[in-house]
Formats: C-alpha cells, structure tokens, sequence
C-alpha cells in the first residue's frame, strides 16, 4: 500500500476495534482521499488537524451503535459468568467425572480439569460472540482482553503471595482468566482467518 | 425502526446517491451533503446508514478499483434499487402532502 506523506496513519490504531467490519477499508480510503484533498486546500498542517478530528469523529460513530454496545456487552457478561459460583459448579460436575477416566494424583486432576475448563470456556465464549457479532471480532477480543487482565489484576492484588498458577481446585485463579483468554483469542483467530484471507487488490488504478 | 420508514440521514443519503447517479460513493456523497444540505457527516455514520439500508434493500453496492489517491483502497459505489427509489417517491409526496398550506415565514410552521 502506498504511503500517504504527511497523513497522521497512527491516529487510525484507535480505529483498530473496528477493522473488521466490512466498511472500514472504504473508511481508510476515504479519509486518505480527503486527505489529500484537504492537503491541496488548506496545506499540510491545517488537513492533519483535520484528519485526527476526522478519526475522532468516526470513533465516535462507529461506537454509538447498538452492534458496538453488544460487542462490549456480551463479551463483558462471559467475564462475569466465569468468575461467578456458576462456572464454579459447573468445575464441581466436572471433577468427578474426570477422576473416573484419570485415576491418581488428585493435584495432576484438579490442573487437568482447570486447564480443560479454560478450553471449554475459551473455545465456546469465541465460537458464540463470533457467531451472533460477526464483524466485531476485534472489539470482542479487545473487550475479553480488558476483561480477564482485570480479574487477573484483582487476583494479584488480592492474593499477591498466592502461587502464579490455579489458586485453588474450584476458585478462580490467576493462570485461569489469562488462560481463558489465550483460547478465546486463538479461537477468534481462527474463525476470522476465512474472510482475512479473501484475495486482496493491490493494483493501483490511476 | 419499520422498515419501510426511512430516517432523516437515510433520505438524505438516497437523494444524494439520485443526484450523484454513477459517482455515488463516500466521499462523493459526503461533500453533496456538506454543499447543497450543509450536513457535515462523519464517513463512518455514512457508511452505517448505507448498511442499514443495503439491509432493508433499498440501495446496492459494488465495489470498484483501488486508487492510488485512496491509498490502495477501492471505492464503493451505491445505487438505489428500485424499491428504494419507490419508497423514496412514496417519501418525498407525503411529505408534500403534508407541507401543504403551512407557511414557514419567520422560523415558525402556521398553517
């Protein structure tokens, strides 16, 4: 892709969460087309000025939508849901079964069924969200992401001598959120690579 | 929202897309409505208007090719169908069914 010279392009990293919709690569070029245009009529400073306002003001719309506000909400709900008592249960109707398939050390089964949930966990919060929010796959990672780091903070702030891995066999602990997210990213990945991966254009014309 | 309702940005737009005919895309469009309906609309509440109404099928688009001046990115075009142009018309003579005999001298609506 060809450089725009003078363009503030970094200012478009506040644009990432909605990089996959299906508008933004004309949002991209519009913004460059005025650029330039504005470039040729105001001069190089006065068009950046006008550019990071654009940004913002796109920010804005793309935000303000019902799609956006589900994207934040529903990741934001799967949070809560693992680090309420229900997935807690959900552990405990696990862990018996388990400890039939894998008799033994009952410490290797408690992190097996852990690591296991974080899968479970992980694989089906990024199959659901992707499914019903397609085109906000971005912003639904970033929101997991902002999610399980901040239970992961509350965890070390709130157990900072606790070990690094699972607090305890049914609470949640600190590798759990992080783990979860690991999954739901790689799950997301996943789902999106498909349409990524649709061949791109880079004739230039004109 | 009904469906066959159109809101105000949405009506804005399809007349702007009649006017601009084979030239209807984004930028296009948004400088239509910044000189002749003084409306400076971000392109990002454009194009989500553009997806509403694509859904409703009112409009269709197609892509066409990169340009250099877009940075590599290509334009998308927009056309009414011809529900959309319908609906438009339906719009447009209820709204002057209603402006009938109203008189809007002196910022106020008297009938």
């Amino acid at each position: 892709m060809p450089k725009i010279a003078g363009a503030p392009k970094w200012m478009l990293l506040l644009l990432w969460p909605f990089k996959g919709e299906s508008c933004y690569p004309q949002i991209e070029g519009d913004l460059c087309e005025e650029f330039r245009y504005q470039e040729s009529k105001l001069g190089s400073a006065a068009a950046r000025r006008w550019y990071r306002r654009e940004v913002f003001r796109n920010l804005a719309s793309l935000t303000f939508r019902w799609t956006t506000f589900a994207a934040i909400a529903l990741p934001l709900f799967c949070v809560a849901l693992t680090s309420i008592h229900l997935f807690v249960h959900f552990l405990r109707f696990l862990f018996p079964i388990l400890q039939g398939l894998f008799p033994g050390d009952i410490t290797a089964q408690i992190r097996l069924l852990l690591f296991l949930s974080t899968i479970v966990a992980g694989l089906t919060f990024a199959v659901i969200c992707s499914i019903l929010l397609r085109g906000h796959e971005r912003m639904i990672r970033l929101v997991f992401a902002a999610g399980y780091l901040g239970l992961a903070t509350i965890h070390v702030i709130k157990y900072p001598t606790s070990t690094i891995f699972f607090r305890d066999p049914v609470g949640i602990g600190l590798m759990e959120p992080l783990l979860i997210l690991a999954w739901i990213w790689l799950g997301i990945i996943w789902i999106e690579r498909p349409r990524d991966r649709q061949p791109r254009i880079f004739q230039i014309s004109r | 929202m009904n469906d066959r309702n159109l809101g105000s940005l949405e009506s804005l737009l399809m007349l702007a897309v009649l006017r601009l005919g084979e030239d209807a895309y984004g930028v296009s469009i948004r400088h239509e409505l910044l000189t002749v309906a003084k409306k400076d609309v971000a392109i990002g509440a454009i194009y989500t208007a553009f997806d509403r109404l694509e859904r409703k099928g009112f409009v269709e688009s197609w892509l066409g090719n990169p340009t250099a001046v877009r940075g590599g990115r290509a334009k998308r075009y927009y056309r009414l169908t011809p529900g959309g142009l319908k609906l438009l018309h339906e719009t447009q003579r209820a709204m002057q069914g209603l402006m009938i005999g109203l008189n809007f001298a002196g910022g106020n609506a008297n009938a």
